[in-house]
């Protein structure tokens, strides 16, 4: 359906010299090429400049003296533990946050499908915090965590559930839950909504007709609900993994990486090797590392899904 | 029995709401404290002791309104932009099949899972060269190709539902090209349109990564990481001047939510829920 149009422009005019198929591609090519050359500048440059980088001496001070330095940056980061420690963090981070995010929001999507009064006003206030922009979620949640002043200790003093005023973000055991929850207030509403709104896709007589078969509540669920919404599932959970592997700015607001370095992720140690230490290098080249892995990570889940979609099927 | 777990449904649901929303009253109640109730334990519930002082206060600190002014610039350039290249990319995916479309179109959407933080040091060295650190250019350059993958992916649904007929008709009634795209194809997207600049503003606003990297002069400083830099010291903050900036900081997107509430999440479910 779609190359038809092409064809039908072309036998109706033999004034243009190549033929009107060849003004409609270079129409259509050019009406890409802006685009396309926004993304060469602002992706496709910085990567090849990003595995440049990562072979060569390149300091924030000096910008403009940079040299080859035999797998020097990848040598510094392969003998420091602590980039081993901070993958691990991240990853704690993202499977905690996702799952969290992907339960909940679940589970309010669920509520809020059945029938009921007024669902896109409660919808509209569930998707509420979403709104607001990640700084300013970390902000309220670093006044909500303070030690002396904070309503959250209060609140657990009042119920007895503590004892003496806790440094939620100041305490090894306690910094990366908090900011997890921060995380996942912000988060689990858009979660919510995307999939809500794939329930509303699924067929009426479809979950009718598992009815009249005899299918409990929860074969229903399992067996006509969630391969219905599979694609959309699938499209949430990768682009929440996406998100929360680069997050940046609640680390950086809340913790700032530590207490010691209890929240160092990914993004932090990054940012600390070419900002904070200068090293450009160093930075390109865990920048470098991190974009094998979700290439890797990518085509692996897309594989793992696909296979289960067609097991279904 | 059905009617008892209703209720119990009901129930569940309203303590999440409440859980999800009470950090938001939290935060405004604490931005129309007066300083000496702030600290005050067990804290002041009581609505009548409270003042608009805070808002005064922040709304009169220059500081704060050269970020406003800033984030303004940065989100309206990056919707403008993303929209405009947007628009004809995917107008042209839409529309015109040559060799390499659908490749060309699944490389563009890949482009939204690079990791920012990665690519961030490549783009600062980049910009360095390029002596554009420090200019509006920078940030709205790199908020639009955040928000410009998913803006073209959605858009072309949008298009997609739009009979080809039309333009096949304003082809035999002598219309260009760009004259076709402009005056009859785009006015009947335009929620489409609106869909994308509400998504790209979206993301502009809450930009936080690359106001902090890309530009270091107080003039031109974004709000995220300006009241990160300029009210969160390392000892006594003033909780309810910062409360106070950030509810105003939000108070745009609050308006866009209220008043365009279907339109921005018809564009945020679209991306994931088309297929």
């Amino acid at each position: 359906m779609k190359s038809k149009l092409v064809i039908k422009f072309d036998l109706n005019s033999n004034k243009y010299f190549f033929g009107k198929l060849f003004y409609d591609k270079l129409f259509a090519i050019g009406l890409i090429l802006p685009a396309a050359l926004m993304l060469c500048l602002t992706i496709v440059l910085p990567l090849l400049e990003v595995i440049r980088m990562s072979f060569h001496n390149y300091s924030l001070l000096n910008m403009n003296q940079i040299k080859w330095n035999n797998f020097a940056n990848y040598q510094l980061l392969f003998t420091d533990p602590e980039l081993l420690f901070a993958f691990l963090r991240t990853f704690y981070y993202v499977v905690v946050t996702v799952s969290l995010n992907l339960v909940i929001g679940f589970t309010i999507a669920l509520l809020l499908n059945r029938e009921i009064k007024s669902r896109n006003f409660l919808r509209g206030l569930f998707f509420l915090p979403w709104t607001f922009p990640t700084l300013v979620a970390a902000v309220v949640w670093l006044w909500i965590y303070q030690p002396q002043y904070g309503i959250f200790n209060y609140l657990l003093q009042t119920c007895d559930l503590i004892s003496r005023h806790v440094n939620w973000l100041g305490e090894l055991n306690t910094a990366m839950p908090a900011v997890i929850v921060a995380s996942v207030w912000k988060q689990t509403p858009l979660m919510m909504v995307m999939i809500l709104a794939a329930l509303q896709t699924v067929p009426r007589d479809l979950e009718e007709a598992a009815v009249i078969d005899g299918a409990s509540s929860s074969q229903r669920f399992f067996n006509v609900t969630i391969p219905c919404i599979m694609g959309v599932l699938k499209t949430v959970i990768l682009s929440s993994i996406i998100t929360n592997f680069q997050m940046f700015a609640l680390f950086f607001v809340m913790t700032g990486g530590g207490p010691v370095r209890a929240t160092t992720t990914l993004a932090i140690y990054t940012y600390e090797a070419a900002f904070m230490q200068f090293n450009l290098g160093k930075g390109a080249a865990v920048g470098v590392l991190w974009l094998v892995f979700l290439v890797v990570f990518t085509v692996t889940y897309n594989r793992i899904l696909s296979k289960k979609e067609a097991f279904q099927d | 029995m059905k009617d008892r777990s209703h209720l119990l449904l009901n129930i569940l649901l309203l303590i999440l709401l409440v859980l999800f929303l009470a950090p938001i009253y939290w935060m405004i109640l604490t931005a129309l404290k007066p300083n000496a109730l702030l600290l005050k334990m067990p804290p002041e519930w009581n609505p009548f002791k409270l003042t608009l002082e805070n808002f005064t206060t922040i709304l009169s600190d220059h500081k704060f309104l050269v970020f406003y002014k800033n984030t303004g610039i940065v989100a309206f350039g990056t919707t403008f932009l993303s929209m405009i290249l947007a628009a004809l990319a995917s107008y042209s995916f839409s529309r015109f099949k040559f060799r390499g479309s659908s490749f060309l179109q699944l490389v563009f959407l890949s482009t939204q899972m690079f990791p920012a933080v990665a690519l961030m040091i490549a783009l600062y060295a980049l910009y360095h060269k390029l002596h554009l650190l420090n200019t509006y250019t920078a940030l709205i350059l790199a908020c639009a190709t955040n928000a410009l993958p998913l803006s073209i992916w959605v858009l072309k649904g949008f298009f997609d539902t739009i009979p080809r007929s039309l333009e096949e008709a304003a082809s035999i009634d002598g219309c260009g090209r760009i004259q076709t795209l402009f005056q009859i194809i785009l006015p009947l997207v335009k929620p489409g349109i609106l869909a994308i600049s509400i998504y790209a503003f979206l993301i502009s606003w809450d930009d936080f990564l690359w106001g902090l990297t890309l530009v270091s002069k107080m003039e031109l400083r974004t709000l995220a990481p300006g009241i990160a830099l300029a009210y969160l010291g390392e000892y006594n903050y003033d909780w309810a001047k910062v409360m106070a900036a950030s509810v105003v900081a939000s108070l745009p997107i609050l308006l866009v939510f209220i008043f365009l509430q279907k339109h921005m999440i018809s564009g945020l479910v679209m991306g994931a829920v088309k297929e």
